[in-house]
């Protein structure tokens, strides 16, 4: 039930929670929940054969994306199956129902592919990858140019940024904390909260523990779990976007690691009281992925990923969740307002570390079972 | 001073439940060694006044003394009576050894002592043999004498015993009697008795206490109860009567004549009689009449009727007779050498002395003891 | 057996229902079909997939007794759960023992008030342990505003949290057996037992508390099942620190696709407990315990 929640699985979250609070429309919303719903992902069961016999190059009926639901359906929709459907004449449908690894896993086993393209992680498309059930991504059709090609995987590409940031009570410190701080719990008392599958996390205890930023990887995984172990005793480890907002806002913790997009919605909700920075937050991919034998073929998925590269679509994703632009030129459409929480805004990206994709990718498995055996030993 | 040898007192004691009283002022005095009854119909108290005395009741008002002292508050624990319940209420996850043995272990008696005096107790009702069994193993005479081993092998003041035989089919329950009586003689504790079975109490007892909704009505012998009862309840409840409504006429040297059914019938007095003109209530016991076929009895009273019904019992034939003067009849006469040949519709006269019939008071309540 | 006809079947109507045996079996056949292919089949699949996966044979069970950090899980969730189970049965035991004890009109309140949190979501009930259990929470606050302590406690985000928690849900589950088998008891042999001279404490403690024996077990072992496959309440209560078998398993399953590990564990986990049970079935008559006798 309560899995550990990948950042676009919160995005989603996040705008439902605007729904409540009356940020979004109740129309937006119920085209979400129909999208989010039973119908495309049920009919898919029977429609995937004839998808796949149709194939490669003949246009399919439509190229289903698969995130986290909730109001991300609308605003994928807005930002990227209008323009798609408007330049290909192909729909893009955006499936909510949420593609956990082992979802996806079982429906390649099965044959049933459901989804196209999948919205995922670093992690996530290594696993599934080596184990044989993603496509390779094609460079020939998605542009590399158009994107950080740091960022450009084997088995994934880049859709958009996120960072990992410090945030801190306010009233309960003063000044803007490094991550040297957030590991002395002498200097400052009080209990400090971090991501529970370790994932981003290794890098703040060793920018903490005095490694250089340009030196961080290959990452001394001993070292970082060290350090981290070091204020086991005061931390708190959550699983999800909404749990890392309520820690700091009920004030179980004074400081805190956790994705941008909640800390700017709790600096809004606490007026300020709790603050964030970009100073040396990680600043990490979501992940394009597409699986092996999905309905529409791998052309068409990878269609879909070159068209939601165009700056347009990713400028209009940021002021609906916050999610920083991938593509470079994106940065001069974003408008001003946007770019303070914005993670790509040049300004926040220098002051960022970049998060090390290849050695995540590598590690990320083992990674969390040690971490996890860390903290619960 | 008579107190001395008194064992139990019940002083006016009342228990009310909500605006009901289940007891009502009731006082009684058991003797140290009595085997004392407590009869009545159900709701008559009897229970109540057993469970005031054990302690798990609490009067409204009123106390229990036992030898002088009040025990009214003492907790049941406490009190050292013996009791045994309907249904026995044996533990059934000890033994029959456990189960006698509970009451000195509870007191902390020391092993060889709880090994002796339960070897004892179980001879006492011949159980000897089956000291492991557990109770479900037993047969219901075999429970009941556990229980009652059970209750006796602390040598208690007193043992309380509600309607131990009730359940019990009618055999055993005659053999169980017996065997209780003998036990108290044997033993020799007072033993205190509730039951709604008058035969039961007639032949085990050596006083009876009758009570009717919460009042105690008449307190005696068995023998006195059954002869000389005091209200029309005691006479019907305790065997059959019938009954005579009269008018006092007059009396002279010990007899009294009244007018019942425009015959004139004899009763004996002790005493003062009742003034002429009083309404008088006549109890007679069917045993007590005779009954011939032609001609009228030569006895003091004799009335005339006609055989409405008649049953045959073995030892007596139990005759229904209707009479125009007194109305209806029951006569029993053994069967043995019977002078007459019972007949539905048999014209037969009835005739008893002076001495056979007792004269009886109402009962408070307006009720009919049927 | 003997061939009985159907009641009513006379030579109009043949018979359908050849014999009372072969109407059972019809009858009972849908509920079994269903059973069979909804139930049966997905278990015996996990268990396949746990000695066939990664590779064929019985590695995935041998990590049972190698790997540190399934030994460790193991641990701690049967520390948590004999914990809880101890706690649980405690506060049960008194709460029947009232309930058992109570007037007619007494007892139907105390139902309600065991029965009601059972229709309240697991979720719900464990943030709400949150909200009374946290630094700044209601209990806390309390005690600070009176004066009675100075830093906040420290009731969650660990085991105590954890076990308050699941202790909160698992008493209706001990009340229950425990209350249905001290209404078996026959209230005289307590009466009997005090008038024999049992204090208060000797008679319940000799006369009430074996019989209520067979309640405790039978509870004892129905609280400690439960518990075992606990996921919720330790997953929000802990603060993330504490792994109990059930999340582990999740973890194994959904996010790191190591099935033969998860798959393992959870066929581990069915087979401990269907050992318990068995066991349970000696001492108790299981019919009773869960309500059909």
């Amino acid at each position: 039930m309560r899995d550990e929640q990948s950042f676009a699985q919160d995005c989603a979250e996040i705008l439902r929670e605007d729904l409540v609070a009356g940020r979004i429309d109740r129309r937006t919303f119920m085209k979400g929940l129909l999208a989010l719903g039973l119908l495309p992902a049920a009919l898919g069961g029977s429609g995937a054969f004839a998808r796949a016999a149709m194939a490669q190059t003949a246009k399919p009926k439509e190229v289903v994306l698969a995130n986290f639901g909730g109001d991300a359906v609308p605003a994928f929709t807005d930002a990227f199956a209008k323009p798609f459907e408007a330049k290909e004449g192909v729909k893009l449908v955006i499936d909510g129902s949420g593609p956990s690894t082992g979802k996806i896993k079982a429906m390649v086993d099965a044959k049933k592919v459901i989804w196209d393209v999948i919205d995922s992680g670093t992690g996530q498309a290594h696993q599934l990858g080596q184990a044989g059930y993603l496509e390779p991504i094609d460079y020939t059709i998605v542009d590399k140019t158009k994107l950080d090609p740091q960022f450009a995987y084997k088995w994934g590409v880049i859709n958009y940024y996120f960072s990992t940031v410090l945030a801190w009570d306010s009233t309960k410190i003063q000044g803007t904390p490094t991550w040297a701080d957030f590991f002395d719990t002498k200097k400052i008392p009080g209990k400090r909260m971090l991501r529970r599958t370790g994932l981003a996390m290794l890098e703040p205890a060793l920018l903490a523990d005095g490694v250089a930023a340009d030196k961080l990887y290959p990452i001394d995984q001993k070292r970082a779990l060290a350090k981290i172990a070091s204020i086991k005793a005061d931390s708190l480890y959550w699983n999800s976007g909404a749990e890392s907002q309520q820690l700091m806002r009920t004030g179980e913790c004074v400081m805190g690691i956790m994705w941008h997009t909640r800390a700017n919605i709790l600096t809004r909700d606490t007026d300020g009281r709790i603050k964030f920075t970009f100073n040396q937050a990680i600043v990490q991919p979501g992940i394009w992925i597409v699986p092996k034998n999905s309905p529409a073929g791998s052309t068409w998925a990878h269609r879909a990923i070159r068209a939601m590269q165009e700056p347009e679509g990713q400028v209009l994703l940021l002021e609906r969740m916050g999610n920083g632009p991938a593509n470079p030129a994106a940065a001069a459409l974003v408008k001003p307002q946007f770019n303070a929480a914005n993670p790509s805004a040049p300004e926040n990206l220098a002051k960022q570390v970049k998060f090390g994709g290849e050695w995540w990718m590598e590690n990320q498995e083992q990674l969390t079972q040690a971490f996890l055996d860390m903290i619960s030993s | 001073m008579s107190e001395l040898r008194q064992s139990v007192v019940v002083q006016r004691m009342v228990k009310r439940y909500g605006r009901v009283a289940a007891v009502d002022d009731v006082t009684l005095e058991i003797e140290r060694g009595e085997f004392v009854t407590l009869l009545g119909p159900s709701g008559s108290g009897k229970t109540t006044i057993l469970m005031a005395i054990a302690g798990f009741v609490q009067p409204t008002s009123g106390d229990i003394l036992l030898d002088g002292r009040a025990i009214t508050r003492l907790p049941p624990e406490r009190r050292n009576f013996g009791m045994v319940f309907q249904g026995y209420a044996l533990f059934p996850h000890m033994t029959v050894f456990e189960n006698v043995a509970f009451a000195l272990r509870a007191r902390g008696r020391p092993g060889e002592e709880v090994q002796r005096k339960v070897v004892e107790a179980l001879d006492l009702v011949q159980l000897s043999p089956y000291a492991q069994r557990l109770p479900r193993q037993l047969s219901g005479g075999q429970q009941q004498r556990v229980a009652l081993a059970r209750a006796l092998v602390f040598t208690p003041h007193l043992l309380l015993l509600d309607e131990p035989l009730s359940a019990l089919d009618k055999k055993l329950r005659a053999d169980l009697q017996l065997e209780l009586k003998a036990l108290h003689e044997r033993v020799g504790l007072t033993f205190l008795y509730v039951t709604h079975d008058q035969d039961e109490a007639l032949s085990m007892s050596d006083r009876v206490a009758i009570l009717r909704e919460g009042k105690l009505v008449q307190f005696g012998r068995p023998r006195e109860l059954y002869e000389r009862p005091a209200t029309r309840f005691v006479a019907d409840f305790l065997g059959k009567s019938n009954f005579i409504a009269g008018t006092a006429q007059g009396g002279d040297g010990g007899t009294l004549a009244y007018s019942a059914g425009g015959l004139t019938l004899r009763q004996a007095v002790a005493g003062a009689p009742p003034a002429p003109g009083a309404p008088i209530l006549v109890a007679l016991r069917p045993e007590k009449i005779a009954v011939v076929a032609d001609t009228p009895p030569d006895t003091a009273n004799a009335v005339a009727g006609r055989i409405a019904q008649w049953s045959y019992s073995g030892t007596h034939f139990q005759l229904l007779v209707d009479t125009p003067a007194v109305g209806r009849m029951i006569a029993t006469v053994p069967a043995w050498r019977c002078r007459i040949e019972p007949a539905t519709g048999a014209t037969v006269h009835l005739g008893w002395d002076p001495d056979a019939t007792v004269i009886v008071a109402e009962d408070a309540s307006a009720d009919s003891p049927h | 057996m003997t061939a009985v006809a159907a009641t009513g079947a006379h030579s109009g109507r043949r018979f359908f229902f050849a014999n009372e045996r072969t109407a059972y079996w019809l009858m009972v056949a849908p509920a079994a079909v269903l059973m069979a292919a909804f139930y049966f089949y997905p278990l015996v699949e996990v268990l396949w997939i746990s000695v066939t996966e990664p590779k064929p044979g019985l590695d995935n069970y041998a990590l049972l007794f190698t790997s540190a950090s399934i030994r460790r899980t193991i641990v701690t969730t049967l520390r948590i759960c004999t914990i809880t189970t101890a706690v649980t049965i405690v506060l049960g035991y008194v709460v029947a023992y009232v309930l058992v004890h109570a007037s007619p009109r007494a007892q139907r309140w105390l139902f309600l008030g065991v029965l009601v949190p059972l229709w309240i979501s697991v979720l719900v009930r464990a943030f709400a342990w949150v909200t009374l259990l946290a630094r700044e929470g209601l209990i806390n606050t309390t005690l600070r505003d009176a004066g009675i302590i100075e830093q906040p406690l420290a009731l969650i985000w660990n085991e105590f949290g954890i076990v308050i928690g699941m202790v909160h849900y698992m008493i209706p589950y001990a009340v229950l057996p425990l209350y249905a088998s001290m209404r078996d008891i026959d209230a005289r042999t307590v009466s009997a037992a005090r008038g024999l001279g049992g204090s208060r404490f000797y008679t319940f403690r000799r006369v009430f508390l074996p019989q209520s024996l067979p309640g405790i077990i039978g509870a004892t072992v129905l609280v400690f099942i439960f518990s075992l496959g606990f996921f919720v309440t330790p997953a929000i209560l802990g603060g993330g620190k504490t792994l109990m078998i059930a999340e582990y398993i999740s973890l194994q399953i959904l996010d790191l696709l190591r099935w033969g590990l998860g798959t393992m564990l959870a066929s581990t986990l069915v087979i401990f407990i269907f050992v318990l049970l068995a066991a349970l079935a000696k001492v108790v008559d299981l019919k009773r315990l869960f309500g059909a006798g």
